[in-house]
């Protein structure tokens, strides 16, 4: 089993934007770090905690030629212009000037970081390039399965710290955090939900979901059964944290990682649209814009009954709300909806095409 | 690469990982830990500096991290905690801040913080050692003050 899992060969077109996502994020984080370097003080020249030996710990001059470097590796990787050994440059410099100060030490950098090594020894040199031809087919896929791992020792990491420590689980880390949220939620929700996050039991509770979260995303995404609900639960998860917590580019780090579990196969599904419809032509013509996944093959049908009918995996044709939500399943931007339709469409039978 | 090759590099690439993360766990600022909102943590730094008077130590307290001493020729020379601590929340003196990746790693930062600013004041002729009195409060919960001190080497 090991041995095919590190000899499998899949299509790599997924692999491309997986590469593009990480060098916008790494060159997001590069030119904060650039900015902060030209406004203050540089970190060797003031109070530091290097992990290398002192003596490692480059000049300032030596640091700005990295953090150069490293910007120019993701601006390479973004295009596609030796977009691997460029990416791999960028992740190399980005950990080296990480080790130099413990100070500066997030666990979204450092996880955005070594992220992006691994991104940078798959195969995500073959598509979503402006410059060269992409170079369509299968590729070895070993590294993305990596990817994956990376996501899920985080996850694990993360719950099990929270699950051996008492106070996070019996909410007393979270109680001082809601009533921070507190004013808020009582001027523009109301008082009783404010009252709520008061509340020490709520406080407990909330513990008890974000481990099981942790834990769920963790184990979860690794099975084909639970990956999708799995998925689902990591998109809301990270949105909570991203609109309550300051937490730099992790919620874009861990969302864009998610790119890894995508089923390598493309336009297994298919959409029919009706095209004597104009809301079914603006409709088609908007979804295969956002299926930048490939996940569709995209018809207009002539005298179509419906206005759509999605065709699943295994062939299945669906109607109405269904289709809806096997749309939603697999388009990124409307993902968030799949699984109020799924539980809309929970008793709805499946036509047989 | 060959298979070999690529199971050597996953051994290794997740071992040292692992490794980090086990040393992380340990660590008290939980570096390489991906320890997340481990902990809500606060604290409030008072820093004093430990003078001689009539051959007693005193401790003076530093406001605003600034401080006049004079060096080997009597001149006056000043001095400041955020010349060389510009590190959040370590630079914010006198108020409550948010002990980021919790009370114990601020304070390891501190007690470093300290060791550090003591090494770079060799002309400072009057400070023998630097101390802070640190108000803590843990996930919401009063907790005792502490005191941390660097002697000036």
């Amino acid at each position: 089993m090991m041995d095919s899992w590190l000899s499998e060969e899949r299509d790599a077109h997924v692999l491309g934007l997986l590469r593009v996502a990480f060098a916008t994020l790494l060159l997001s984080l590069t030119l904060r770090l650039l900015r902060e370097l030209s406004l203050g003080p540089y970190f060797g020249d003031v109070f530091h905690m290097p992990l290398l030996p002192e003596s490692l710990v480059p000049t300032r001059q030596v640091y700005g030629l990295l953090l150069g470097c490293q910007a120019l590796g993701c601006v390479l990787a973004l295009l596609g212009v030796l977009a691997r050994p460029a990416l791999l440059l960028a992740a190399l410099c980005g950990l080296y000037g990480f080790f130099c100060d413990r100070l500066q030490y997030h666990n979204n950098r450092y996880e955005l970081l070594l992220l992006t090594f691994l991104v940078s020894l798959t195969p995500c040199d073959r598509s979503f390039c402006l410059f060269g031809s992409s170079r369509p087919g299968t590729a070895p896929r070993w590294a993305a399965r990596l990817v994956g791992a990376q996501l899920a020792i985080v996850y694990l990491a993360s719950s099990l710290g929270k699950l051996a420590d008492a106070d996070w689980r019996n909410g007393a880390v979270l109680l001082p955090r809601f009533a921070l949220g507190q004013p808020f939620v009582a001027h523009y929700i109301s008082t009783s939900v404010a009252g709520l996050l008061a509340a020490p039991w709520f406080a407990h509770a909330a513990a008890v979901a974000a481990i099981s979260s942790e834990l769920f995303l963790a184990l979860g995404l690794w099975f084909p059964a639970t990956r999708a609900l799995c998925l689902w639960l990591g998109v809301m998860f990270h949105v909570g944290i991203e609109l309550t917590a300051r937490v730099e580019l992790f919620s874009y780090t861990m969302l864009s990682g998610y790119l890894a579990f995508v089923t390598p196969e493309l336009r297994e599904r298919s959409v029919s649209w009706n095209a004597r419809s104009q809301a079914g032509q603006l409709l088609g013509w908007l979804c295969s814009r956002l299926d930048f996944l490939a996940r569709f093959r995209h018809e207009q049908v002539d005298g179509q009954a419906t206005l759509m009918v999605a065709r699943d995996r295994s062939g299945l044709a669906h109607s109405g709300l269904s289709a809806w939500r096997e749309l939603a399943r697999a388009t990124p931007l409307l993902f968030p909806l799949w699984l109020p339709l799924r539980v809309l469409t929970w008793g709805e039978r499946q036509e047989r095409n | 690469m060959a298979p070999f090759a690529r199971a050597a590099f996953v051994v290794a690439f997740f071992g040292l990982e692992l490794a980090g993360i086990a040393w992380g766990q340990r660590a008290p600022d939980h570096v390489l830990g991906f320890q997340m909102f481990n902990e809500t943590s606060r604290l409030t730094i008072h820093l004093f500096r430990e003078v001689e008077r009539n051959r007693k130590r005193v401790l003076l307290p530093v406001a605003d991290g600034r401080w006049k001493a004079p060096d080997a020729n009597g001149k006056l020379r000043d001095y400041a905690w955020q010349d060389r601590v510009r590190y959040s929340p370590l630079d914010v003196l006198e108020k409550s801040v948010h002990a980021r990746y919790g009370l114990a790693g601020q304070l390891f930062h501190l007690q470093a913080a300290l060791d550090d600013v003591v090494r770079h004041i060799p002309d400072d002729e009057s400070t023998r050692a630097l101390v802070a009195k640190v108000d803590t409060m843990k996930n919401g919960a009063p907790g005792p003050q502490l005191q941390l001190r660097a002697e000036k080497p």
